[in-house]
Formats: structure tokens, sequence, C-alpha cells
């Protein structure tokens, strides 16, 4: 047992346990009362307690640089990780917005006009799809864009969605006047995946023509960001069969949850989604779907 | 003068085919349009095309159940489709043509080409049912492969094959269960196909199903030892990968 502190010694109850005292001459600023060591004996546990002491600091020393080490490591490791998985979840959100269904499809359409000898139509969807691929590739690297931006991006999706679909449905994009598109700051389309769903899972088993409205708000101080459509809504859109998008869709809705889960880290509770069917609402004559999502405001 | 039906539910993507038909296939005349299964089973029922180009992926369910909605399929069919990873893997073991969306006007031409080949329409069923059996059983891993010899179409599992040997165009089956036949397809378009099932281009004659490896000898020559003792040489420059492989096989074997 090795003792440093003489103040232990003196919380130790009497006669409970035998001690085995070796001074080390240079550290005898407080002498022990108890035992007073004759030279030679001394000198003899001088050598022995230096050479403990000795082995004690070199425990001690290589104890502190093995757990700096160990803690630097892991610490190192947890950043690594996180640095991944940002990375990886930047990857998905990319995969997920350029849906290859989407993409093939859009080049088909193009395709058409080509053949069909309409050169300024296919020149003029061609670049829309570039000009939607280029800030898809820009905003999926940032964690906010301005709403100005992404007013372009839904604009530009919803464009080639109308060309794909012949026109079956309108959009409006709703801006609150207190909004400055310059300024105010959302994360990248967080909103896409949910109108895809809008138009190939609701609008186009519509009979009539469909309606997208897409909302951003501020309320309570924050941002509510909202997809509308009139679609056939999420159970009719299952009953019809849907089997073979639900890959896609699933990977979209994992990622939102991912996404929503990591702003909640940030920002807390405030950050939230909802989904309504709006066919189930007996008070109006509404049927589709209505996506809420509630973001804290960031302003640049 | 080949009639046709074309089968998309985008209008455009429709409306390309037509012009790509009547830009570069003038022996195809296209007698009508469906947008989804329904109106597509109901258009073919009325119009007996003599083929049908159909896409994968339409509202009210795919090209597949389309065809499902028939006893025996008596016209010729070519998918075309935008994205379908596994469509694409079981089009492939069971000699289903395809082409993907946006059309390659050559991919057309060729698949038109093909078209004049007479096949029977019991061997055209024989395709479906395989395609069919594949998708159902395992998406992602067909179990059953359609290999076409000169005068037969046999449906063959995966598992029974042991290993292909290049021969010119040629490639040589050896089963498990049956004897030996010789298909017309090159030993590349089986490796590209059967890689991630398990097989591996050990030499550039021999594909060989790595189940079937009893071992690998470095002496005299690199070779494996199939299970049938037979000795099947391995190129030196596949000789790490395969070792990588067979270690990897082993744990595998372990970990059941």
């Amino acid at each position: 047992m090795w003792i440093v502190s003489t103040k232990i010694l003196n919380k130790l109850r009497a006669g409970a346990i035998s001690l085995e005292v070796f001074v080390h001459e240079p550290l005898r600023a407080e002498p022990l009362n108890a035992y007073t060591p004759s030279p030679l004996a001394s000198k003899a546990s001088w050598l022995v307690s230096c050479y403990q002491e000795c082995s004690v600091s070199a425990t001690l020393i290589t104890f502190v640089v093995v757990t700096a080490v160990l803690v630097l490591s892991i610490v190192g490791y947890y950043r690594k990780k996180d640095k991944l998985k940002i990375l990886e979840l930047e990857q998905r959100l990319l995969l997920s917005q350029m849906n290859p269904h989407f993409v093939f499809n859009s080049l088909t359409a193009i395709q058409s006009y080509i053949f069909r000898n309409d050169p300024y139509l296919a020149g003029k969807y061609l670049a829309n799809f570039s000009k939607l691929v280029r800030l898809i590739l820009e905003n999926s690297r940032l964690q906010h864009i301005t709403i100005g931006k992404e007013k372009e991006t839904i604009e530009h999706y919803l464009d080639l969605q109308l060309m794909r679909f012949d026109n079956k449905f309108e959009y409006t994009i709703q801006i609150s006047p207190e909004i400055d598109l310059d300024h105010h700051l959302i994360p990248p389309m967080m909103a896409q995946p949910f109108i895809e769903n809008a138009i190939e899972h609701g609008i186009i088993y519509l009979e009539a023509k469909g309606h997208i409205t897409i909302r951003f708000l501020l309320e309570g101080g924050g941002l509510k960001l909202e997809v509308e459509d009139n679609g056939v809504g999420i159970e009719r859109s299952s009953e019809l069969g849907e089997t073979n998008r639900k890959k896609h869709q699933s990977l979209a809705t994992r990622i939102t949850k991912d996404r929503l889960k990591n702003l909640r880290l940030v920002y807390g509770k405030q950050v939230r989604m909802e989904m309504v069917n709006l066919s189930a609402s007996s008070e109006t004559n509404a049927r589709g779907t209505l996506v809420r999502f509630y973001i804290p405001l960031i302003i640049k | 003068m080949i009639t046709a039906v074309i089968i998309d539910d985008e209008a455009l993507a429709r409306e390309s085919l037509l012009s790509m038909l009547k830009l570069f296939c003038p022996s195809i005349e296209v007698v009508g349009q469906a947008h989804d299964v329904k109106s597509g089973v109901k258009l073919i029922n009325d119009v007996r095309p003599d083929v049908a180009f159909l896409d994968v992926q339409m509202p009210d369910g795919s090209g597949f159940d389309l065809l499902m909605k028939f006893d025996s399929i008596s016209f010729k069919f070519v998918f075309i489709t935008a994205y379908q990873e596994y469509a694409i893997k079981a089009f492939k073991f069971s000699a289903i043509d395809y082409i993907l969306k946006p059309v390659d006007p050559t991919d057309l031409i060729n698949a038109i080409e093909k078209l004049s080949e007479t096949i029977r329409e019991e061997d055209t069923n024989h395709k479906f049912k395989t395609f069919v059996d594949n998708i159902k059983t395992n998406k992602n891993n067909p179990q059953k492969i359609l290999l076409k010899t000169l005068d037969a179409l046999v449906v063959a599992d995966v598992n029974s094959i042991v290993r292909c040997e290049s021969q010119s165009n040629y490639t040589i089956f050896y089963f498990t269960d049956r004897p030996k036949i010789m298909v017309s397809k090159t030993l590349k378009d089986f490796d590209d196909m059967l890689s991630d099932s398990g097989f591996f281009r050990v030499h550039q004659s021999h594909l060989v199903n790595l189940n079937f490896v009893k071992k690998y000898n470095r002496f005299p020559e690199s070779h494996v030892v199939l299970n049938n003792d037979e000795h099947i040489p391995v190129a030196v420059r596949k000789r790490d990968v395969l070792k990588e492989l067979l270690k990897n096989m082993d744990r595998n074997r372990f970990a059941i």
C-alpha cells in the first residue's frame, strides 16, 4: 500500500491496519512523528523509495499518455464517424433527388421533341433539365440555401414534371411577403420527395386536372412549409396496387426522417413534420394530401 | 408490314417511340397505343398486333402484369424501361428483349431486326414463365436461367451449373444433373450475368461456380479442383482475387 499524503493517514482508524512506511527524503516537508528513521535505515529506504517513486511516476506518465491517446483517438473516431455520416446523408439526399425514374423519363420526353422535330422545345427542356441538375448538385452539399434558390429549384423540377405529364396539373408557389428570398434560409429540397409523391402517386390517378400548392409561411418565428395536392390521397394510391414505386418512396421518407432528426439535434423540438389526409377530413369537400414542415427560420 | 402497339403511361414516351419507329424502322406500323395495363390488354385483344412495346412501370401495374393477363402470349414483345434494376437482371436471365429509355436508335433497330426471327409461341411462353419465376422467387438474384442452344430452349437452375467453357462464339455449359449443352452466346455474356451469382472467370476460357470448387492448387500450374475432380486452369492474374473469394466463401460456410 502506498500513501502519498499524510491526510489519508490521519483518516485511518487506530489499530485497524498495519502500516509499512517508507520515507522519501526530499519529500520530508512534514516529518512523521511516529517514525524517526535511523540514518542507516533512512539511507536504505531512500534507495528503495526512490526506485519505487520512479516506477510510480513512470506508471503515472504511461497511464496519462495512454489515456490521452485513447481519448484523442475516440474523439477522432467519432468526429470521423460524424463526418462520414454527414457525407453519407448528403449522398443519399442526392440520390433521392436524382430519382432515376424521373431522370430517364424526363430525358425520354426531351428525346420526343427531338424526333418530333421541335428543336425549340427540345432545347428549352434540355436547358431546364440541366439547370435542375446543376441546382441539385450544388444544393445537396449545403446545409441551407436561400428560399429564393429553393423556389427556383422547385420551379425547374415542376416544369419538367409538367412536360412529362402533359400539363396534367398546375402548380402555385406562395411565399409570404415577410419572407426575404435572398436572406432567409431553408434546408434544401425538404419538400421535393413530397411534391414527387403528390404528382406520381396522387395526381396521375385523377381524371380532372391536378393542383399542387407549395407555401412558404412564417409562423411563430419559424418557417412553415406546406405541400398540398388534390390527388387521390395516400390510402387510395396504395389501394391501386403501387408496389413498384415503393422502394424509392421509402428511401425518400427515410432520408427526410434522418434530416429532421439532425435538424432537431441542432434546433430542438420545434422541428417537425405532419401529414394530413384531406380526404378524411369531413368538414370540407377537399381531397388529397397536405404535408407540413415546421423548420426554424435561419437568416443569413 | 409488322403491326405494333405501344403501351406506356407517359404520352411523350409513346410519342418518342412512335417518331423513332417512323424514322428508323419503316417495316413497323403502329396500329394502336394505350396508357395502362387495363387499356393495354383490351387494345391487344382488339387489334391482335405482331408485337407489343411495353413500359415496365405504369400506374395500374407493370408490363409483366399485362402479359400475365394472357393465357398464352401469341405476340412478340419488347420491354422498354427507364430504370428497374431487378427487372433488367431478370430480363437477361430469361433472355427477354428490353430497351432502355431514352431509346438508343441502334438498340431499337437491333430489336426490330430480331423480331423477324421466327419464334414459336411455345418458346415465348417458356421465356416469360422463366421470367415470372425469377421475379417471384428472388427479384435481385434470379434462380433460373434460360439458355438457347441451336435447336432448343433450356431452363436451368443457376445452382446446377458447375462451370462454363468458351468455344469461340459459343459457350459449353456443364451441369450437376444433366448432360452438357452448347449455347449460342459468348462466355463474356455469361460472365457478366453470373458473376453476382457466385461464378468466377478463372481463365479466359473458363467460368466456374465457386460453390463447386474443392481446392486451389498452385503447382505444377495454377488450377482449381472441382467437386467432380476436374482440374480447371487458373490464369496468373486471377489468382489473388480467386484466393480472396475462396477465403470469403469459407468464412461464410463457417457462418452457416
